[in-house]
């Protein structure tokens, strides 16, 4: 079983100016409970900062799924969710 | 969270809006438009309601335009009207930061509250303990008559059930000079006279109720008239972008300067002639020299501590040698300073070598607005590039090491002292050093704590920015 999630944060430049810079050190920031489990790269532009349909930047995707307006917090609970539903399937809500 | 949280991301998105109504074919209806967008009917307010919101998004737009919210005489002015007047501006005549009143949520005065966990115990350990009796039990709990309280803390340490908070005025803790305090409505007032442009206040307020005033419209004007505008990048751009330095130089030139200069090239000269004006006064028997380069302190200096006056180092700043390099090739070029900066603003305001100063924040906004992409841009030349020891400047201790390196022979001679963060410590310290001395005989002051790339504008973590400035240095 594939046990570690994709987080990729977008670096382009909206979303670099608009905080994804100050989310760089997320790999020092990450719980005990997901150290080793997270596969932290960088992106360029995802190409949906130009649609506001999508929301605010920065944006990053956490095993495939889009997330905006991100910060350290959300990325964390989105790591949680994706191993929870890979793990448990249903009772991950 | 300091410098990113959603009061930081609004006041961007606003500096980017307004960038987009620049360069937009109708720019004076992009610009009144720009409270109405971002806080459209149907959609959730931040505050009690969207008008309240709009409000505050108008006077932020203001500021954005480079005006002050006490500019405002007639509330029915539409922010076109400002557009209009900032394009008109000639000169940057006034750099002081500004409060958005009706964004100020009035933070409660007392330091000290007894919340609802108050037992109302037979102990009362609180009032006993309280040195200024200014505590009196109403209704079987504990209050706090803010009239004789000292905020001394006593009674909050004193609590078994942990019923006392403290709840800070974060503007003015941040504030080294205590030049923000309330008004009789409660809301805060900047002392111009005090204030030292710090910025620390800016990025303390949660609801970024302070403001900068930006020079990004005069600075995108002059590009689009195509005057030959010098982009002067200083040495805490470093992380601050995605991609190489090369790629940003790039992305500059896409906005329109002529070309880009590293001011880590003007930190070396500044090295050189601060190393040998040391060596100078200290042969001559001056008990120690401080450094020049952080704007912050020298405000500082001037208005809290003018007896430090005298030794301070007469070395221009890395701004102002970079922008004197300029206009002596180019007396007709625009210089434009870029860094992470509040108080360049106010040294450039006294230095008629530097035309405009913006933060990384307002770059990053003209950038997003221009439409560039710095991953995408092909690599340019950078002008006039620095050393190791100029490269080393935006973080504490920079300046030391690149001084000790430049002295040789006398560095047994070299004792620094660094101050790294300015705050009423500091300053007492610094005040009491010209009459016992510091222990040191070579003082580095930076304003904040870290150094430039903890500054207030900011766009990368400082701690992973210094990581790549230690990678950079390691490198060149
Ligand atoms: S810059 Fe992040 S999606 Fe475009």
């Amino acid at each position: 079983m594939n046990t570690s999630v994709t987080v990729e944060i977008c670096t382009g430049t909206t979303c670099f100016v608009m905080g994804a810079g100050h989310l760089l050190n997320l790999s020092e920031e990450l719980p005990a409970r997901l150290k080793d489990r997270v596969d932290l790269r960088g992106a360029h532009c995802l190409g949906v900062c130009n649609d506001p349909q999508n929301g605010k930047p920065p944006f990053a995707r956490v095993d495939q799924k889009l997330l905006s307006d991100v910060s350290i917090e959300s990325i964390i609970a989105a790591c949680d969710r994706a191993l929870a539903d890979r793990e448990g399937g249903a009772h991950a809500i | 969270m300091r410098y990113d949280n959603q009061a930081n991301r609004i006041r961007k998105e606003v500096l980017i809006r307004v960038a987009k109504a620049f360069l937009s074919d109708r720019p004076q209806v992009e610009i009144d438009h720009i409270p109405v967008e971002m806080r459209p009917k149907n959609k959730d307010a931040s505050r009690c309601c969207i008008y309240k919101d709009r409000e505050v998004l108008k006077h932020r737009t203001m500021a954005a335009l480079g005006f002050s919210v006490e500019d405002e005489t007639d509330e029915l002015t539409p922010l076109r009207d400002y557009f209009d007047a900032a394009l008109q501006r000639e000169v940057i005549e006034d750099t002081g930061l500004t409060v958005i009143d009706i964004a100020c949520s009035a933070c409660l005065k007392g330091s000290y509250l007894i919340t609802n966990a108050c037992r109302g115990c037979l102990g009362r350990a609180c009032q006993t303990n309280c040195p200024k009796d200014a505590i009196d039990f109403v209704n079987g709990r504990a209050i706090i008559d803010p009239d004789r309280c000292v905020n001394c803390g006593l009674c909050l340490k004193a609590c078994p059930y942990n019923a006392i908070v403290r709840t800070p005025i974060p503007c003015e803790e941040a504030c080294p000079v205590k030049a923000i305090s309330k008004d009789e409505a409660g809301r805060e007032v900047i002392d111009h006279e005090t204030c030292i442009s710090c910025g620390q206040c800016v990025v303390a307020c949660p609801f970024a109720a302070i403001q900068e005033r930006s020079q990004m419209l005069d600075v995108l004007k002059t590009l689009k008239n195509h005057r030959p505008a010098v982009a002067l990048l200083a040495p805490a751009v470093v992380g601050q972008f995605p991609g190489t330095p090369e790629q940003i130089a790039a992305a500059l030139e896409q906005l329109g300067f002529a070309r880009v200069e590293e001011v880590s090239a003007g930190a070396d000269e500044t090295v050189r002639r601060e190393a040998a004006e040391w060596k100078e006064r200290i042969g001559a028997g001056a008990p120690f020299m401080t450094t020049s380069c952080c704007p912050a302190y020298i405000e500082a200096v001037k208005k809290q501590v003018p007896e430090l006056m005298p030794f301070v180092s007469h070395t221009p700043s890395p701004m102002a040698i970079s922008a004197r390099w300029v206009k002596e090739a180019e007396p007709q070029a625009v210089t434009v300073f870029i860094g992470p900066c509040v108080a360049k603003r106010t040294e450039a305001l006294h230095n008629p070598d530097v035309d405009y100063v913006l933060t990384f924040e307002e770059l990053g906004a003209m950038m997003i607005a221009g439409k560039v992409d710095v991953l995408e841009c092909e690599p340019a030349k950078l002008h006039r590039s620095g050393q190791a020891g100029g490269r080393g400047f935006p973080v504490s201790g920079g300046v030391t090491g690149a001084i000790r390196k430049c002295l040789d022979s006398d560095a047994e001679l070299f004792k620094p002292v660094a101050f790294n963060g300015l705050d009423s410590k500091a300053l007492l310290r610094l005040k009491m050093a010209t009459a016992r001395g510091c222990g040191g005989n070579f003082v580095e002051v930076m304003c904040c704590e870290g150094g430039c790339l903890s500054g207030p504008g900011v766009l990368c973590n400082p701690v992973v920015a210094g990581r790549k400035l230690t990678e950079l240095l390691a490198a060149s």
